[in-house]
């Protein structure tokens, strides 16, 4: 849709999302919410680590960008923190999921985007990469080395609060 | 259908696309119509996993990997599927268009291909109207829905409207069971239930703007949009609600079929998605839905293949009188169609209150099985007889013309109400009460033994010279000058009059040359619009020995 409108629906919308976020938080983030109060179609997301996994322990800025025809359309979401990962862009950050391109629902919601790219750290789909390099060791069966080049990343990339942003 | 190279199956949209239409149907058992090109995700590979979109055309020319898995049919393959995915079908015209005659559709084949355009030939003869639907991948969700709330709007009923919004927010108990955030879905539900508040504001107001309020809000994308996902949501919740009626169609389990193929933002209808909408939406309230299905299919010679899902009663009975939507399906798109009674103005088909109508049915009662003179219906019969109380006719009247009436009403008197309702007439809206008491007439002439003494008593005086004419019952004015007193387009036959009644009346005109004769200014002529059909002999026509008249009776 080119326009709508009511460029107020994805203001109530996203003012719903946030206080739904509130009254019951994401297990998988830091934090989510508008990087500024004044700029509701902007918001940050800080997700945390999968316990048990090479991604254990690790902290990342995503960046959600919100456009004036949600929920119609999907947020744009992107790693501001680097993370190894084969299927998201280690120098842009922008994530390969078909949640946020063809198989967004307007069902969903900003924080239900993050739980499912909080999965996607678990379930990596080599076949699609963006980051080859990873996505190359895993194809080979190298599960070891890529085990370890991640770890090496979540550690040194780790997000560490507003002060780097 | 995996095996497909996968840049086919993209682009979500919308007017012919030529893979789809021929696409290989595969029929699963029980669903008798046609399986819908869906627009099946192109990134699915085997071992398919829901989180990753396709091949990035990126990821063989920016990194500096090379492999077997890298050849340039591979590098092309991804180009194409990158342009294939980026590419946005242009989408022209309103999201609902106006309602328009189908002869447009045939001339738009006019240079098709035969199959074509023989069917879209045939089209106007049964369907008159469409009503084009903006092919963006949204078209066969949005037709049913506008069909929908139009249906709701043809029977001009406050209550029902009120009754759906009442229906549609008890089965959010589904939505809520099948895991969405009740948040979410309430905005969506909201502008399907203001729009059934306005539609039934107008219709309250009785301003006739309830059809131009329905295209408003179906023009505005942001409205629209909402509700149609309503009706995703709605769709899915009934799958997910009823797994083991579709899960066997299905590719995928249902969860996952349903967020790729019925909620997802960007996801075209397909066969499944509409028999859940029609099961949950459209059979419910009793309306039916009719695909038909205007593609390449030899079916059934020139007729357009057509798939019906019935409304059935609580008890599992066929429903007597139900709202038909129906939907124009061209490969990859919908439209709305309409045969002619569906198109009546809601203000044409309101009910008027009608204040005889209580002493019509009682007196029918009365009469159907046998005719008993009694007390109550003798001073009926009296009034008849010539010069007999003049004054009490008046009143009277109205339940005579009716009940007594030897004669089935004529046919073209009750269809024309809703078939030519297009066109509306002042007599119309009480053309459709009007049509609710001679009902009951013409289902029990059937059975009615018509004695012959009935034919004198019952007979009007409309015809009786000398009597003072009475007073116009008010009916009789509504319905408008066509149609006499006694309840059919025709006045009484002679034959059904008193033996010797009107003798003296002479029923051949006085000049009859043969050009008159045959001419339609001769009452005795079926074009003269006061045909007298007994005053046409044939005896005396071939007595002339017309030799041209003689000709053309005989053809």
């Amino acid at each position: 849709m080119a326009s709508t409108s009511r460029p107020n629906s994805p203001l109530k919308r996203l003012l719903t999302e946030l206080q739904t976020y509130q009254s019951d938080p994401n297990d998988a983030l830091e934090e989510l919410g508008p990087v500024d109060d004044n700029e509701m179609t902007h918001w940050r997301a800080v997700m945390k680590g999968v316990p048990g996994t090479a991604y254990e322990g690790g902290c990342w800025l995503l960046d959600v960008q919100i456009p004036s025809t949600y929920p119609q359309k999907p947020p744009t979401v992107k790693f501001v923190t680097p993370i190894c990962h084969p299927n998201v862009d280690f120098k842009t950050g922008e994530i390969c999921l078909d949640l946020l391109k063809t198989s967004w629902s307007p069902a969903y919601t900003i924080t239900a985007t993050m739980t499912s790219i909080h999965q996607l750290l678990t379930s990596a789909e080599p076949d699609s990469p963006l980051n080859v390099d990873i996505a190359q060791l895993f194809r080979q069966g190298d599960y070891v080395g890529a085990e370890a080049l991640i770890r090496y990343y979540t550690e040194t990339e780790r997000y560490v609060g507003r002060r780097r942003y | 259908m995996m095996s497909r190279p996968s840049v086919l199956a993209a682009g979500f949209h919308a007017y012919p696309p030529p893979a789809f239409e021929h696409v290989v149907h595969h029929h699963h058992p029980g669903v008798s119509y046609r399986p819908l090109p869906t627009s099946r995700p192109p990134e699915l590979p085997a071992g398919y996993s829901q989180q990753h979109t396709g091949h990035h055309a990126r990821t063989a020319t920016q990194v500096r990997m090379s492999g077997p898995a890298y050849m340039a049919s591979d590098e092309e393959l991804a180009q194409l599927q990158k342009l294939s995915q980026d590419y946005q079908p242009e989408t022209t015209g309103p999201l609902v268009g106006e309602r328009q005659s189908t002869s447009a559709l045939a001339h738009e084949y006019r240079d098709a291909d035969p199959a074509y355009r023989v069917k879209t030939a045939s089209l106007p003869d049964k369907y008159a109207f469409f009503r084009t639907c903006r092919g963006d991948g949204h078209c066969g969700w949005r037709a049913i829905a506008f069909t929908y709330f139009e249906a709701l709007l043809r029977a001009a009923d406050v209550t029902r409207l009120e009754d759906e919004h009442v229906r549609l927010r008890s089965m959010h108990n589904l939505l809520n069971h099948a895991g969405f955030a009740e948040d979410v879905y309430n905005d969506f539900a909201d502008e399907a239930f203001e729009l059934l508040q306005r539609l039934a504001d107008s219709l309250r107001a009785l301003d006739g703007s309830a059809d131009a309020v329905l295209l408003d809000a179906f023009n505005d994308p942001s409205v629209a949009m909402s509700i149609i996902t309503y009706f995703k949501l709605l769709a899915s919740a009934w799958i997910q609600s009823h797994p083991n009626d579709y899960a066997p169609f299905l590719d995928y389990d249902v969860k996952t079929y349903c967020s790729l193929n019925i909620e997802a933002a960007q996801c075209e209808i397909d066969h499944v998605g509409i028999n859940a909408l029609a099961e949950a939406v459209v059979k419910p309230i009793g309306f039916a839905l009719e695909v038909l299905y205007l593609d390449r299919s030899q079916g059934q010679g020139d007729e357009i293949d057509t798939h019906r899902f019935e409304p059935t009663a609580p008890n599992g009975q066929p429903l007597q009188s139900i709202t038909t939507m129906r939907l124009l399906y061209r490969p990859g798109h919908y439209d709305i169609l309409y045969k002619v009674e569906d198109v009546a103005s809601p203000m044409l088909q309101q009910q008027q209150p009608v204040p005889t109508q209580a002493p019509l049915q009682v007196n029918l009662a009365g009469y159907t099985d046998e005719f008993v003179p009694m007390s109550s219906n003798m001073p009926d019969i009296m009034t008849m007889i010539p010069g007999l109380y003049p004054s009490g006719i008046g009143q009277r009247w109205p339940s005579l013309s009716y009940d007594c009436d030897p004669n089935p009403v004529p046919q073209p008197q009750i269809t024309p109400v809703s078939a030519y309702a297009p066109t509306p007439t002042p007599a119309a809206p009480v053309a459709s009460s009007h049509q609710e008491y001679i009902t009951p007439v013409r289902a029990s002439h059937i059975s009615y033994h018509n004695p012959p003494s009935n034919h004198i008593q019952l007979q009007p005086p409309v015809n009786i010279p000398m009597h003072p004419a009475p007073p116009q019952p008010s009916l009789s004015i509504d319905r408008g000058p066509a149609i006499v007193e006694r309840g059919g387009p025709f006045r009484p036959s002679m034959y059904e009059l008193e033996p010797g009644f009107g003798s003296g009346q002479p029923h051949s005109l006085p000049f009859q040359t043969s050009i008159f004769r045959n001419s339609h200014y001769n009452t005795a002529h079926f074009l003269n619009p006061d045909f007298q059909p007994e005053e046409w002999s044939p005896d005396s026509e071939y007595a002339t020995g017309n030799r041209g008249r003689h000709k053309s009776t005989s053809q």
